[in-house]
């Protein structure tokens, strides 16, 4: 029999103390049988001998991370997730109508119907750090719109237009940057949690700490707020209007709705509306997307280790991109994670490295590693040796700005870690610290140039190639709109390159007839200024999707890229594929091949990359079954 | 007894994250009996690999079913004979 999910302990304060631990799994999650263990265990709270109550998680990494997303799949008809909601229902709504005040103390990751839960709770208390980071999965994830309560609760919360970049557009939260939007009602410090919260407890017992009051908005702001959420919305692939605006119109009604709080009525109509998106093609491509996700991050490290005490030491003024890079994620303070600049001799190989502190329990702690960091332009010739090697291709796509993009489609800063050679292991801890960083990290056995450049150059190529074929700008910029790329990887492109910095970079992506250097047509591409709008064009689709699948055809073939879902990670994160549309390795059959090689215009890429194509075909194999 | 169950067996084994039953069986649910959910699913799909001889996408076995709990071993012994034979 497994052991029970939630354990509690009522301390000497008469606080009690509610800890899930989901058995054999990383991450709590919210299952029936939560549900049932939850709902009995509030109906034993005792008014009398209780003063408070927390909710908090045994699990390091997690506080909760959603609903069984099996229970998601399991809705076959829009009316079915009444019924498959019920429960879940039953427990959130058992916790909101609990006698005494209620926390959720978020130490992990808080996403999705975690997050809904934790609206249930009185107060939301986090650590401060992007450990305990607040993430609405729905849209952004799973295209389906959300079911227990966030499109009414968030607006009064937290404004409608904080709220809308919060759920519609996967703005991830954390610290001060969620206390500031109303999300949580306090930060507590990484390093004195206890005490803390028996000092917010008090103020709670007091009535020092009261929940937000209602935020009430005049009309004319939220009309405001809501025409430009309209045009953000126009900017995203037309497929996915329809389940942003609906989203959008559930939230705008709640922010009308001002200091009155949501009836059974609309959380019924948020319901019925969850009910209809979750059982639509691109919610259900959306979740085939997540296990594919989950396969590329389990492909190299099966089981996240716990993290130990770690130090990143660097060598400043060595490495201009290894100082940004060592600032930007000591400005995000983790759990168990120091950082020491100018900790390092003068002869140390690297000017970066992860090493375990004395702290760390010796049967477990990892080795330290020495990271090489390549910012700025692609480089062009990677040495082959015993180095991890790091590489953003998005240079100038901090972790910051990706929390605040707008529209956001819930992507992350792609990272990089190119493998040393001599086929070592991926290192779990390297994962486990850079993910929790808020990078989207994928791993490579690379060789003279990083895979995911190659994604991004190779889309770029084409697009320069089509331009000289004579497309304006214009329909580049609409063809990638069109292929639902967002954001769109020429904005990134602009945002993190000069034209001098790939011109080298771009040669082995052109077409075999380029002549020339790529400036002045690049220039136009990455050009800030708004192009004259154009039309999409599918010899163009089928360029960027042909030059990419040669790509990953490439990798695989030299033992570079181990699985191909790694690549579908490369083409969501960095190039914005769209999550609704399948990934790019499904979305790559044989017969679609065929189909592109048909439409294709062969002067847009390499002969080589046509050839590629074409015995894909003749091969008949798709990646995956 | 059936090829693929002997695979899925070895592969439920290898994946597993919760104590399993001393015998498997073909009607044990991966969510009530053998306390599997969405992430030791994706460990699983892995293990299969090698049975399949490519990448085989387990969502679409899961999406298959009215009620997760349907999900048994035998289904996804089903899903893959249906898969390797196709």
């Amino acid at each position: 029999m497994s052991p029970p999910i939630f354990s509690t302990h009522l301390d000497a304060g008469g606080v009690l103390h509610v800890q899930m631990d989901t058995p054999g799994s990383e991450v709590n999650i919210f299952s029936a049988r939560a549900a049932e263990e939850l709902i009995e265990l509030m109906a034993s709270v005792d008014a009398q001998t209780t003063r408070a109550l927390v909710f908090k998680s045994a699990k390091a990494r997690s506080f909760i991370n959603g609903a069984q997303l099996m229970l998601a799949s399991a809705v076959q008809s829009p009316e079915s997730i009444f019924e498959m909601t019920a429960l879940l229902r039953r427990a959130y709504a058992s916790v909101k109508r609990c006698p005494v005040p209620t926390i959720a103390l978020v130490t992990g990751s808080c996403y999705g119907c975690g997050v809904e839960f934790s609206l249930n709770c009185d107060f939301r208390v986090a650590t401060d750090s992007p450990d305990a980071t607040f993430y609405m999965t729905e849209i952004a994830d799973y295209l389906n719109t959300p079911a227990f309560g966030s499109t009414q609760r968030l607006p009064a919360m937290m404004g409608l237009e904080r709220g809308l970049g919060f759920l519609l557009w996967g703005h991830r939260l954390w610290g001060k940057r969620a206390l500031d939007h109303g999300l949580i009602d306090a930060l507590l410090p990484l390093n004195d949690i206890d005490a803390s919260l028996d000092a917010l407890i008090d103020q709670i017992q007091r009535d020092h700490l009261q929940p937000h009051a209602p935020k009430v908005e005049s009309a004319d702001d939220i009309t405001r707020i809501a025409r430009a959420t309209r045009a953000l919305i126009d900017r995203l692939p037309d497929d996915y209007h329809r389940i942003y605006t609906r989203c959008l119109d559930l939230m705008v009604f709640a922010a009308k709705r001002g200091a009155h709080p949501p009836t059974e009525d609309d959380f019924r109509r948020e319901l019925a509306a969850a009910g209809e998106t979750l059982v639509e093609q691109q919610a259900q491509a959306a979740r085939s997307f997540l296990y594919l996700r989950q396969v590329a991050e389990r492909v190299h490290v099966r089981r996240l280790p716990a993290r130990q005490p770690l130090e990143l030491t660097l060598r400043r003024g060595v490495d201009v991109h290894a100082d940004a890079f060592f600032d930007e994620l000591e400005a995000r303070p983790l759990r168990l994670v120091h950082y020491r600049a100018d900790a390092l001799a003068s002869d140390a190989p690297l000017s970066l490295h992860l090493t375990p502190t004395r702290d760390a329990d010796e049967t477990e702690a990892p080795p330290p590693i020495a990271l090489a960091m390549h910012g700025g332009a692609p480089p062009t010739a990677l040495p082959d040796d015993a180095v991890f090697r790091l590489r953003r291709p998005l240079p100038g796509l901090t972790l910051e700005a990706c929390e605040r993009a707008l529209p956001g489609t819930g992507t992350r800063p792609l990272l990089e870690v190119r493998l040393p050679s001599g086929g070592e292991r991926a290192p779990g801890h390297l994962f486990e610290w850079l993910d929790a960083c808020g990078f989207a990290v994928i791993f490579s056995r690379a060789r003279a140039t990083f895979l995911s450049d190659r994604f991004l150059l190779a889309t770029l190529a084409t697009s320069l190639a089509s331009l000289r074929a004579g497309l304006s700008p214009g329909d580049v910029h609409a063809t990638i709109r069109h292929m639902g790329m967002v954001p769109s990887p020429l904005l990134s492109a602009r945002q993190s390159f000069t034209p001098d910095d790939l011109e080298g970079a771009l040669a082995p992506h052109l077409p075999d007839t380029w002549e020339g250097p790529v400036g002045q047509h690049l220039s136009d591409l990455l050009d800030d200024r708004p192009a004259q709008a154009g039309a999409p064009s599918a010899r163009l689709d089928a360029a960027i999707h042909l030059n990419l699948l040669a790509t990953i055809l490439t990798a695989r073939e030299r033992g570079e890229l181990a699985h191909p879902t790694v690549s579908d990670v490369i083409a969501r994160e960095l190039l914005g594929y769209p999550v609704g549309r399948t990934s790019l390795c499904e979305h790559l059959t044989p017969a679609r091949v065929e189909t592109m090689l048909e439409q294709v215009d062969p002067r847009l890429l390499p002969t080589a990359h046509i050839a590629l194509a074409q015995a894909f075909v003749e091969h008949a194999r798709a990646f995956y079954v | 007894m059936r090829a693929s169950f002997s695979t899925v067996e070895k592969a439920i084994r290898a994946a597993a994250s919760n104590p399993l039953p001393e015998t498997i069986r073909e009607d044990h649910s991966f969510l009530l009996d053998l306390g599997f959910d969405s992430l030791t699913i994706t460990v699983l799909t892995l293990e299969l690999e090698g049975y399949v001889g490519q990448p085989v996408l387990l969502n679409r076995w899961v999406e298959s079913a009215s009620n997760p709990t349907d999900l048994t071993v035998g289904s996804l012994c089903d899903y893959l004979d249906q898969v390797v034979s196709a």
